[in-house]
């Protein structure tokens, strides 16, 4: 089959598939809402045979390429994002036909269905800001996704908690850290290079575009290129571009707060954890999230008593041969990363009743830590 | 909110006994005091009619006909002719309040100041001082006339809400003591209209009559849950308080550390402000004697609550929560100057007062308090001006590290007084 390319007016022909997960990606950039609602729009842009899709909410942009699409006619468009989500997971067949006219108008058509939806000349649509892709870092992808997921869960959900609304990648001395923090508990991975990292690197990079790259990063299986510059980075797989602006604020000091003299040490199985905590913070509400963790001799008690709701009281056996430990926690803490750790026991290290509790896992390449700062329950 | 700990069967505490004094339209009976001729007459005082003036306080001979505080100056003098209007002399009302509160202070122990005209005075306990709560009421009132010559009315009851009403009823003029007895005082009660209920206007008045509820006793009668489910947490103060009962811990004669908590400073000034620097650095002083006080006393707010009042006696308050409990000056001023900010772009006059206040619910109060891994001031909320999505700060010190800046300043104070260290911003 010929197939003749026009200029002028987009044209595309390709799996529905691909289309939509590429889209998938891109939209979760795209605001739903915005001031300026140009932004609430992907940008399709076919070039030389390949059709690309960018999405951007001015700090976070992305550019994905779609693989299994014909470029049959080179041009732009604006289509609304969730609108054409929309009907790419509505339709039926496997193969999708996209046309623009010269007004922008779209007709996406499969086997049984057209539309025809009003797209947008993106004449006005923002530049994606160029990074210079040189002096850049490799990671394995695998790896750099595995590192998100254990370390970004702790970062604070607040905007206005500027600094600490994003993740620190701390590169230097032949390893990579990724440290995220809300104040109250801290979680750091940490990766041993083979290599000298020629130009270190100290930089908070929002959330929103660590979360995006862990969608790509667990999605392929080659590397992730990292290039810095002085205020957005660029985050680059095969197909794939993320740049992102960075956080300004000052990190918190981390490395300050790392355990030090906690010499209590003792291994927990992390299942039979989890539950016994579920179980102690079922009374929980959400203005009295308090667990008295008391660690005796007798094993680990927990506590948790809600004016007006209830008691509750769990135990569970442990090997605690050290003086006594009367302190509380928020439970959700440890929930929340008893559910990224994988394996059966977990090392939990504790100090006294106002230092931070701290989980740590050793393992080949690599470490991981996480404090957990405790409630001062006679306040 | 109703206490828990007011239900029927709990033992009864203590009877506490509330005195609420108000003086008379406090500032055209202060232009009288200094002006007997204006005896009589109707009277306001205010900003002129010619301009945006509002009536910041008017005799009873102006109410009579038709003028009420908070009215254009206009329509007050449209709605009557002859108004004799004066100009506000805030420094003359400040040292006459003054003058007042020091016969309130002779009273009770216990003065809570809620204007420069009204305060509540808990007298209990001090019947063997001042004889029985009506007795202390004629005593006051007296005192006040004798030594600073304006008339003040006062309201006696067992709770602070229920003194105040008495009070209002009382007006002008008047000495009323509501029923101690909680029979009798809910029958008192009950047939008083619904506006009287405090915070209950033109606005909601119809909203409750509709729900049939014209009286206080149409609201005392309801179920609880079915005023919680119809008018929600504050639905059921206002039933509290038509019953008689204490719509607070503290009114029920609680200690002041449970429950809620508020720090609040605010600054007068002898010339109105215009100037936004100036402002923005009333504000910064504010947000500094709150959280130094709030450090001090080991709190966290939750809520940061501005008060601004212009030159026409127009008042202004704004409150924003902060997305975590804290006692940082740099938060705090973040949020404070923001809202004070967008008041005085609204209100586009002088400002004559500034007030900041920290709000710390009573979780952060009683309850268990997280333990933070980094100083606060390491962490405060640092934003450079961004397009989309910034903090609320827009300016001040930008994102430098500022480790435990705070702590050192309090420590420095604490050795060598509040003045011997400033943040550069103050000065």
């Amino acid at each position: 089959m010929s197939v003749m390319v026009e200029t002028g007016c987009l044209k595309l022909r390709g799996d529905a598939k691909d289309l939509a997960d590429a889209l998938g990606v891109v939209t979760a950039v795209v605001p739903a809402k915005s001031t300026r609602p140009i932004l609430q729009n992907v940008l399709l842009d076919a070039r030389g045979g390949v059709l690309e899709l960018t999405g951007t909410d001015l700090d976070v942009s992305i550019r994905v390429r779609v693989d299994r699409v014909d470029v049959l006619g080179e041009g732009r468009v604006l289509v609304n994002a969730a609108r054409f989500q929309q009907i790419l997971r509505e339709l039926s067949g496997d193969q999708v036909e996209l046309e623009v006219d010269d007004r922008a108008g779209c007709t996406i058509s499969t086997g049984d269905a057209k539309f025809h939806v009003m797209g947008e000349q993106p004449d006005d649509y923002p530049e994606l800001p160029e990074v210079s892709a040189e002096g850049g870092h490799r990671f394995p992808a695998e790896a750099l996704a595995e590192m998100i997921r254990r370390t970004q869960f702790a970062a604070h959900p607040e905007k206005t908690r500027y600094a600490m609304n994003g993740v620190l990648v701390d590169l230097a001395d032949r390893r990579l850290r990724l440290v995220a923090t809300d104040g109250k508990r801290l979680a750091m991975q940490e990766r041993v290079l083979t290599e000298d990292v020629p130009t270190p690197v100290f930089v908070v990079v929002p959330t929103k575009a660590m979360a995006l790259l862990q969608r790509i990063a667990s999605a392929t299986e080659g590397e992730v290129e990292l290039f810095v510059e002085a205020t957005q980075v660029l985050l680059r797989t095969a197909g794939t571009s993320v740049v992102a602006r960075l956080i300004e604020g000052h990190f918190p000091p981390y490395e300050d707060v790392l355990p030090r003299a906690h010499d209590k040490r003792l291994t927990l199985p992390r299942e039979g954890f989890m539950a016994a905590l579920r179980r102690a913070a079922l009374l929980a509400t959400k203005d009295s999230q308090a667990v008295r963790f008391q660690f005796t001799r007798e094993g680990l008690v927990l506590t948790a008593r809600v004016p007006e709701v209830g008691e509750s009281r769990v135990t569970f056996p442990l090997d605690y041969p050290f003086d006594p430990i009367e302190t509380g926690f928020n439970p959700a803490f440890f929930v929340d990363v008893l559910r990224v750790l994988e394996g059966v026991e977990l090392t939990l290290a504790l100090k006294d009743a106002k230092s931070a509790a701290v989980i740590e896992e050793r393992f080949e390449g690599g470490s991981y830590v996480y404090l957990v700062m405790p409630l001062n329950l006679t306040a | 909110m109703a206490d828990p700990r007011e239900t029927p069967g709990r033992p009864a505490r203590p009877p506490r006994v509330w005195l609420h004094a108000d003086l008379d339209c406090f500032f055209a009976a202060a232009e009288v005091l200094d002006e007997p001729a204006l005896a009589g007459l109707p009277l306001a005082v205010g900003g002129p009619a010619t301009g945006r003036g509002v009536v910041a306080s008017c005799s009873y001979a102006a109410r009579a006909r038709g003028v009420r505080s908070a009215m254009p100056m206009a329509e007050a003098v449209r709605r009557c002719p002859g108004l004799v209007v004066r100009p506000p002399r805030p420094e003359r009302y400040r040292a006459l309040s003054g003058a007042v509160f020091a016969v309130f202070a002779r009273f009770s122990p216990d003065v809570r100041p809620l204007s420069l005209d009204e305060a509540s005075l808990d007298l209990t306990g001090t019947e063997r001082l001042h004889g029985p709560p009506r007795e202390a009421g004629r005593a006051l009132r007296a005192a006040v006339r004798a030594e600073v010559g304006l008339v003040v009315s006062v309201g006696v009851a067992t709770t602070r809400h229920v003194a105040k009403l008495a009070c209002d009823l009382g007006k002008p003029d008047g000495l009323l003591e509501a029923p101690a007895d909680p029979v009798e005082l809910r029958a008192w009660l009950a047939p008083l209209p619904i506006e009287r209920l405090p915070g209950v206007g033109p606005a909601t008045a119809p909203r409750l009559r509709a729900l049939g509820l014209a009286t206080l006793g149409d609201l005392a009668a309801l179920d609880p849950d079915e005023v919680a489910r119809r008018l929600g947490a504050g639905g059921l103060a206002w039933r509290a308080l038509a019953r008689g009962e204490p719509a607070s811990r503290e009114d029920a004669g609680g200690r002041g550390g449970g429950g809620r908590r508020s720090i609040s400073h605010e600054t007068t000034f002898a010339r109105d402000l215009r100037d936004e620097a100036a402002i923005r650095r009333v504000v910064s002083n504010l947000a500094d004697e709150v959280t130094a006080r709030a450090r001090r006393e080991g709190l966290r707010g939750r809520t940061v609550q501005v008060k601004v009042r212009f030159d026409d006696f127009t008042t202004r308050t704004r409150a924003r929560g902060l997305p975590e409990a804290t006692a940082a000056t740099d938060a705090v001023f973040a949020v404070a100057w923001d809202l004070v900010r967008a008041a005085v772009a609204q209100g586009g006059r002088p400002v004559r007062l500034l007030g900041v206040a920290l709000q710390a619910p009573a979780a952060e109060v009683d309850g268990p308090r997280q333990r933070l891994l980094f100083d606060e001031d390491a962490v405060a909320p640092a934003s450079p001006a961004r397009a989309e999505g910034a903090g609320p700060r827009q300016d001040g010190p930008a994102a430098s590290p500022r480790p435990a800046v705070d702590p050192a300043i309090d420590r420095i104070r604490a050795r060598l007084g509040a003045d011997a260290i400033r943040r550069a911003r103050d000065l």
